[in-house]
Order: C-alpha cells, then structure tokens, then sequence
C-alpha cells in the first residue's frame, strides 16, 4: 500500500519543460533607422548582442515595416547599389545549445523576384566552398541554410511575393556529432510544413553542424542569419517583424501571436428565402 | 368609518399588427477558410439582417449541411409598406472564430393595406 502510494505521488509530480526565450524583437520600441547607413546602425538594439541588425543602404526600422498595423518593424527597400547581405547574425544565443526555435514574420512586396525566377521556393543548403553561417531564404543562389555539404529546397512553392505577411517558424536540431544522422532541420510555413526535395532528409539529418571549421558541434549560433536579395531594381521591398529565437516552440508560436488562432470557418451561402405570409395576431 | 366609494376606469386600446413568416435554405460546406475540415465544431449559423447585422435566425450544425432550413422568424409590417430586407448569414465555431459573411439575398415583403384596420376596443371597469 505504501508503495502504491509512492507511486501515485509520483505520478503526481508535473514534468517541467524549460523554456527559454534567448533573442526575441518586435521592434517596436527600437529607434528608428530613417537615414542611418553602415555602422552606425551595427549598434545592437536591446536584447540584442554581436552584430545587431545590418544597417545598410535601404534598411529601415519604421513603422512600416510593422507586422499587425502597429509598432515598428524592419524594411528592406531594394536598391541597384545593394550588395548580398543579411539582416541579422545574432551572437547572444547560448552556445552549445542543441535544440533551437526560430520564428519571423515576413512579407514581400508583390512581384518581389530574383530575375527570372518564378518558382520562389524555400531553400536549405549549403553555399559552396562552406559557409560557417545557415541562413534563411528562398532562392538556390542565396540560401536558406547553410548546414553540411547538400541544398534541399521545399517542394512547396510557397509564394514569397504577394505582399502579404506569412509566418514562418524553423526547427534546428543539431548532430550530436560528425556522421551522427541525428540532426533535424524542419519549417513551417503559414503553419504548413515544409517537405523537401534534394540529398538529404530533414530529420535524421547527418552532420549538421554550423560551424564547419571546428568540426563536430555547433558552437556558437552567430551561424545564423537571414538573408534576402532580390533582384536588383526599385520596387522590391522586403519587411521583417516578430523574431525570435528560444528554446520551445510554443514561445515562437506565443510571440507571432499564433497560439490559439485557428482558422476561422467558410461562410455558408445563403439560399432561397421565402415569405410564408402574414398573420393578424 | 366612512365607507368609501372607488371606482376605478380601465381602458385599454388594442392594436392590430401583421407580420410576415420567412424561412431561408443554406449550404455550410463545414470547413475553415482554408478549406480544411473545421476543426471546432459545432458552428452556429446565423441569419443577420445586413441593414443593421441583427440576428434573425439562429441554428447549431455538427458537420456540413446542404439546403438546410433555418428556423423560421418573423418580420413585422411598418406602416403597410413593403419591406425590403437584405440578409446574410455567418458561421461561428465553438471556439469563437466566425466566418466571413455569406452571399446576400434581398426579399421584399408588400405591404398588405388591404384591410381596415382594427377597431379600439374600450374597457370601462366600474367598481
């Protein structure tokens, strides 16, 4: 009976999850970038570590870039004279961490193209000759990832220009070490995951690992960035909101304002309406 | 103790008044707006009247539905002169998420002066 008892407490006592938020941004309350170019705008805005955001030509933190019609967000205005570039490499996520959650919120402006390319999938994959960076975009030529030796790209082809704002939401798990197949690289897109075609699976995945020069381990997240370039011209506009970086995914869902928000019903179609005629009364 | 003397007058006047009896048909294909299965079910459907989106009819289904009628409701005469009533419908799952609103249907209801109208009626109580 004792023993029962002990076993029934047991049962009794929750299962902590811990969950740590390591970089998250609305910028809502950053200053904003109007007229700031190059290094000035490498100060790091707070939470933020390393390098910050890239201040380039054409980057702004405004109110344009606003996801949900308030605040302050990140926008891209594409010039002739830009450079391929990143918005962000964030260096303040604990090294060593195994496991990550990456959420965003992004949106392009229509007809936001890479020249000729129409398709506008999502690719993972690696840049050649290796970059120590994964990154996160949608053509074969710039990235999403850089992780092992293979480019995957979604089979999915997610519409990246119809200047509305999506939802995406990464996964990243690393191998636990060189030729362990236990990596996993997974996204979601609008809450739709990403399959993919290419080398390699997205989970069970070999050797991924950042930072290809020392081998084995990730051991340091400035691996990541976000890049996107368009093709060079007026007009393409890209904006970012809501980022982060944390250890569960119910933080990233929390903080892109996803949790709880399913779709909601189709509309009926109204049909045949009668009058059955009048009564005094 | 004097006896007292109370008298007491009622009167009261009743009135006529006609209304009308509609009933509407609908299809719910019983998805989201993504066209995927709901995931929240049951939904209420409703009837709302578009000049002031008023509920006029209310009903409660689990899956989707095709020429289903919805309870009937009533709608009153003004002045004897033909109303005009636009309506459309929504849908709202059980977890409070409501849908767009559906196609409109205008029906016209005539007025019906075609009758006198009712006589007062006085009622005088003494007591």
């Amino acid at each position: 009976m004792k023993r029962f008892a002990v076993i029934i407490i047991f049962l009794l006592i929750p299962v902590w999850v811990s969950a740590t938020t390591y970089i998250s941004d609305h910028f809502d309350a950053q200053d904003d970038w109007v007229g700031k170019v190059g290094a000035t705008c490498y100060d790091p805005p707070s939470p933020w570590d390393g390098y910050g955001y890239y201040c380039r030509e054409g980057f702004y933190i405004n109110a344009t870039g606003a996801h949900g019609g308030s605040g302050k967000g990140v926008t891209i205005n594409w010039t002739q004279s830009m450079t391929e570039t990143a918005l962000t490499t964030p260096t303040s996520v604990p090294t060593g961490k195994s496991e990550l959650w990456i959420g965003f919120w992004y949106k392009h402006s229509s007809g936001w193209n890479w020249g000729s390319d129409t398709t506008h999938k999502w690719y993972y994959g690696p840049e050649t000759n290796a970059s120590d960076r994964m990154m996160i975009n949608y053509d074969q030529y710039h990235r999403a990832f850089w992780a092992g030796n293979t480019q995957f790209q979604s089979n999915i082809p997610f519409n990246v220009n119809d200047d509305e704002w999506h939802s995406v939401i990464i996964y990243l798990k690393h191998s636990t070490g060189t030729g362990n197949n236990d990596g996993a690289i997974r996204m979601w897109w609008d809450g739709t995951e990403a399959t993919w075609t290419g080398l390699d699976a997205h989970v069970g995945r070999t050797n991924l690992q950042c930072d290809f020069g020392s081998g084995a381990t990730w051991t340091s997240y400035s691996c990541i960035g976000f890049q996107s370039r368009p093709n060079w011209g007026s007009g393409n506009i890209s904006y970012y909101d809501d980022i982060i970086f944390a250890s569960t995914e119910a933080e990233v869902t929390e903080f892109l304002g996803l949790e709880g928000e399913p779709e909601a019903p189709a509309p009926p179609t109204l049909s045949n309406v009668t009058i059955s005629g009048g009564s005094f009364r | 103790m004097k006896r007292a003397f109370l008298a007491l007058i009622f009167m009261a006047i009743s009135t006529c008044a006609f209304s009308a009896t509609l009933e509407a048909t609908l299809d719910w294909a019983g998805t989201d707006a993504n066209g995927q299965p709901e995931a929240s079910m049951p939904c209420t459907i409703t009837i709302h009247n578009a000049a002031n989106d008023a509920i006029l009819s209310t009903a409660t289904v689990s899956g989707a539905v095709t020429g289903y009628a919805m309870p009937s409701w009533e709608v009153p005469a003004q002045n004897n002169a033909d109303v005009v009533l636009t309506l459309y419908a929504k849908a709202k799952d059980a977890a409070g998420n409501e849908s767009a609103k559906s196609n409109t249907v205008t029906v016209t209801i005539p007025g019906m002066d075609t009758l006198a109208p009712c006589a007062p009626v006085i009622h005088i109580v003494v007591k």
